[in-house]
């Protein structure tokens, strides 16, 4: 019998549907019992909740013109690809 | 119902972010109770061991259920107490004792992982490292005996009630 774990690569796979809660309550319980002992992942998932802090209170005066258009310029990028 | 709970410096729940009222005060959440989802969670002593953090607290709940082993769930909960037997100076007596017991049944590849948490217990403080230390003795005794995990989790968890006085079932 394997012990039911999850790995630090299994977590940051899932860790944006732990953040969203779309996550069944096994898993969940799972991904946090990983936290509750790895130093790594807490560090990952607190640098996460925090991007998404950042980016949601982003509002588009907030760029500079050209960093705006650099921006656009790689979306415009990506897109073709 | 009694229960224990596992907290942050500033009495900040480690998952949610939660900062817990002072004590005496309820907290009460925002959906009813779910498992890992919402409600207030605390802890049975079974599974101490697997969710240390800094500090430690007696809670009541207000009708906890107990919806995953060892975990109880309820709409509201406030803390009672501080468990000041928890510190930095029993977390490293409960990760020596981790690997000490880990050591007494290991060889080969897991008697790598036991001296690995021996090496790491001298370290040991009441957040994240003794946790560590608990984790790689109960990898270890997975490591002779398929289910030593669970078995060694228990042992974790039934030292630190004895150690820290509070009531098991």
């Amino acid at each position: 019998m394997s012990v039911p774990e999850l790995t630090c690569e299994e977590l940051v796979e899932v860790v944006t549907d732990y953040l969203e809660g779309g996550m069944p309550a096994e898993r969940r319980l799972l991904f946090e019992e990983h936290l509750a002992f790895c130093e790594g992942c807490q560090t990952y998932l607190e640098q996460m909740r925090e991007t998404i802090r950042l980016t949601g209170t982003l509002m588009e005066d907030d760029l500079e013109p050209s960093a705006r258009d650099a921006l656009l310029g790689v979306l415009r990028d990506w897109k073709r690809r | 119902m009694e229960a224990l709970k596992f907290l942050r410096p500033g009495r900040v729940a480690p998952f949610t972010r939660v900062t817990w009222p002072p004590p005496g005060q309820w907290l009460a959440a925002a959906a009813p109770p779910e498992l890992c989802r919402s409600g207030v969670h605390a802890l049975l002593p079974d599974v101490l061991a697997t969710w240390i953090a800094q500090e430690l607290w007696r809670v009541e709940l207000d009708g906890g259920q107990e919806l995953a082993p060892g975990i109880v769930v309820a709409a509201r909960g406030r803390l009672l107490g501080r468990v000041q037997a928890w510190s930095d100076e029993t977390a490293r007596e409960f990760a020596r004792a981790c690997a000490a017991h880990a050591r007494r049944h290991t060889r080969g590849l897991a008697a790598e992982y036991a001296a690995d948490a021996a090496a790491a217990a001298e370290k040991g403080v009441a957040g994240d490292s003794a946790t560590r230390v608990g984790y790689m003795a109960a990898r270890a005794a997975e490591a002779m005996t398929p289910g030593g995990f669970a078995a060694e989790r228990r042992w974790q968890s039934r030292w630190l009630a004895d150690r820290l006085g509070v009531p098991t079932r």
